[in-house]
């Protein structure tokens, strides 16, 4: 079972990801072993799949660089549980970079 | 506002506050947080706008003339972007508003397109310019767009053309210090148009964000006695007719400023908004399709690249865990009031910003390992090419240089310039204003004399005599050896001149040496550069410029051994002045020991 996820990268990030500003994505249900995909999970592939150059714009360590905002479905990630949010089928995710370098 | 009586959110408690209400409303579901506050989306969006008004109507200049011209100036950034839509909407009411009355008479746009300091020849020619993007949007609005380059800065001719060498830019050897000539460059610009379209207000986008960052780089840059009005949400600096006599005033809240002498106030409504909210709004009102990514000369590049972007990755990584840092960085930042040692006719030639005065003096007592002469300070700027006005400009030079012309700052950054480099006019014009108001002469500037050259030169004529002891000054830009004025004393036999005379000789030797082996360094790594710029049409990687070093360094081995074998001869002919000298000074020495000696037997015999 795969999850389809619309994926948008404004404010800068489209840079990282050779100009692509929106992408509709399919990611497996459970990337990590039966446990449901989550928001740790998609930004570990978005950064093996998707990501064009410097990986160290885009990830620090498990999350993404501060600077960087997620909107889930138009919700801040940080009320939605950041990382252990889990993915549903047709979730809308914005990347936005609030940020001048990178 | 105050998040004292509310729970400190903890990363691990995130997911509790999943179920929070909007503080506003009381209603919905909370989907935003912002530093401790939740809020719904259509509450969050009144909240930003309501932000943005409490500004601007608190600020007593919107008010106090109604007919006045406003500029924006749009980089087309999220911030700035927001900003010019916000603005509107608070100028041209909606008709159930009608009762407010419409602020400003008319509203410009303005646009410094920098890509021609950030991008190869090459490059440029593609659909880098971000002038036809940023004229895009502003063709929604219905006000007039003014877009400039920033080699503008140098000429109005050379807009047409697109004339313009990198040379100035090039010549700068660290990226904090251009990031800081071009963001004068564009001040100036920004400046310079609003009085030329008679705008009194220049409104700018910096959020709270970037006004927190620019606090502490401003601090770690040597800005610290601008830095008020730099990053005030209100500046009036620079007032009108007189360029370079500066009336500054920082209007307070409360206080009525008298117009009449008001030339054009920096306003930073955005001031209290983070770049998160910033974000969100855009991207709740799909302004986020409509910005312009503006590369900056630090985009992709590593963390510690300049000092800007070093702090704003500490600021921003600190937000992250502690959401009240930006806010208490930028809160503090807007209490600080300017020094009343603030010379208001004193200010730098390249910045345009207020200096304390005696900056060399201050150097010279903070510095460790550098001695300046202290009589002749070196000036940054020796006298123009130019022969009509070179004449007055000698004899006026020195107090020139005593006078100072650039702040601490610029000063520091100038020692990143390691050629003779061309300046913009405007810079030639705030020292030729300041000779003439030193000198109370009035020099005849021809139109052409309008593009002097200033020269950097590192080491001063100054008298050795007047010296006390050795003196070591700033390495030479060219050849990176550090001058030395050898002490004369009074009383020096000929042995003592002849072993001066000799060093300074040797001194001279390598310094011409050195300067003549990196000037031809410098022009051949040029050329090699740019022929593979035309081959690859890429910068070159370090690996492909290290064959050049080899190529070099191979090409330069007779050269080189010439140099080391003359090097050598004079080393050993040093020897002898040089043991002459040892035994003289141990001559001088031996008395005074063995008179100590006597006296210490003496002692011993008399205990």
């Amino acid at each position: 079972m795969s999850l389809k996820v619309s994926l948008s990268f404004n404010g800068g990030m489209e840079l990282l990801f050779n100009n692509v500003k929106q992408k509709t994505v399919e990611i497996p249900a459970s990337i990590n072993n039966s446990n449901p995909t989550t928001m740790k999970d998609l930004i570990r592939w978005i950064r093996d799949n998707l990501l064009k150059e410097r990986p160290e714009l885009f990830v620090s360590g498990e999350t993404v660089r501060p600077g960087i905002l997620v909107l889930i479905n138009d919700a801040d990630w940080e009320l939605e549980g950041e990382l252990k949010y889990e993915i549903k089928d047709a979730d809308d995710i914005v990347f936005i970079s609030t940020l001048h370098g990178g | 506002m105050c998040s004292i009586e509310e729970p400190i959110l903890v990363k691990e408690q995130a997911p509790l506050s999943a179920g929070k209400k909007c503080i506003k409303c009381k209603i919905a579901k909370a989907t935003i947080l912002i530093r401790y506050s939740t809020y719904c989306k259509s509450c969050f969006q009144h909240v930003f706008v309501g932000k943005f008004r409490k500004n601007l109507e608190k600020s007593r200049v919107i008010h106090s003339a109604p007919d006045e011209k406003a500029m924006v100036a749009l980089s087309g950034g999220p911030s700035s972007r927001c900003l010019l839509q916000l603005l509107r909407d608070y100028c041209e009411p909606l008709p159930h508003e009608i009762s407010k009355k419409s602020t400003f008479n008319e509203i410009k746009i303005c646009h410094v397109d920098e890509s021609v300091a950030i991008f190869d020849e090459q490059e440029k020619e593609k659909e880098n310019s971000t002038l036809c993007k940023v004229e895009s949007i502003a063709k929604k609005y219905n006000y007039e767009f003014i877009g400039l380059r920033l080699e503008d800065i140098f000429s109005p001719e050379y807009t047409s053309s697109g004339l313009y060498d990198n040379s100035l830019l090039d010549a700068v050897s660290t990226l904090t210090s251009k990031e800081e000539l071009l963001w004068h460059f564009k001040m100036c610009l920004l400046m310079q148009m609003a009085r030329k379209k008679g705008c009194t207000r220049l409104f700018m986008g910096d959020c709270s964000t970037r006004l927190s960052i620019k606090i502490i780089s401003l601090t770690s840059k040597g800005r610290g006695f601008s830095l008020p009005l730099e990053t005030s949400g209100e500046c009036n600096l620079f007032k009108a007719e007189k360029h370079y006599e500066f009336n500054f005033l920082l209007c307070q809240n409360n206080k009525i400023v008298n117009l009449d002498s008001i030339d054009v106030i920096i306003l930073r409504p955005m001031k209290d908004m983070l770049s998160k909210e910033i974000g969100i709004y855009n991207q709740f009102t799909g302004l986020v399709d409509d910005i312009v990514i503006t590369p900056t000369l630090t985009s992709m590049m590593s963390v510690a690249s300049s000092i800007e972007r070093l702090t704003e990755d500490f600021i921003v990584g600190l937000e992250k865990d502690y959401p009240s840092t930006v806010s208490t960085i930028a809160r503090t930042g807007a209490k600080l009031t300017p020094s009343n040692l603030i010379n208001l006719e004193q200010s730098c030639a390249v910045c345009m910003m207020p200096y304390k005065e005696g900056i060399k003096n201050w150097q010279n007592r903070i510095t460790v390992h550098m001695k300046q002469p202290p009589l002749a300070p070196p000036s940054p700027f020796t006298s123009p090419s130019q022969n009509s006005i070179s004449m007055d400009y000698n004899n006026s030079s020195c107090q020139c240089a005593s006078n100072d012309t650039l702040c601490y700052a610029c000063l520091v950054n100038m020692r990143d310039i390691k050629k003779v480099v061309e300046f913009p006019p405007y810079v030639a014009d705030a020292i030729l204003q300041k000779i003439q108001k030193a000198t109370n002469a009035t020099i005849a500037i021809s139109p052409t004399a309008n593009r002097l050259k200033y020269k950097f030169f590192a080491t001063t004529n100054f008298n050795n005599k007047s010296l006390k002891t050795d003196y070591v000054g700033i390495p030479d830009t060219i050849s990176n050896l550090r001058p030395i004025k050898y002490y004369i004393p009074e009383n020096a036999s000929p042995e003592d001149t002849e072993w001066r005379l000799h060093r300074e000789r040797i001194d001279q030797f390598n310094h011409q040496f050195w300067t003549s082996n990196n000037e031809l360094f410098i022009v051949e790594k040029q050329e090699y550069e740019n022929q593979l710029k035309l081959k690859t049409g890429k910068k070159p990687t370090s690996a492909e410029i290290s064959i050049f070093y080899k190529d070099f360094l191979d090409k330069a081995y007779d050269r080189q051994m010439a140099y080391n074998q003359q090097w050598w001869k004079e080393n050993i002919r040093m020897l002898l002045p040089g043991g002459k000298a040892a035994i003289r000074n141990f001559r001088i020495w031996m008395p005074k020991r063995s008179r100590t000696r006597i006296s210490f037997f003496e002692k011993n015999a008399s205990s």
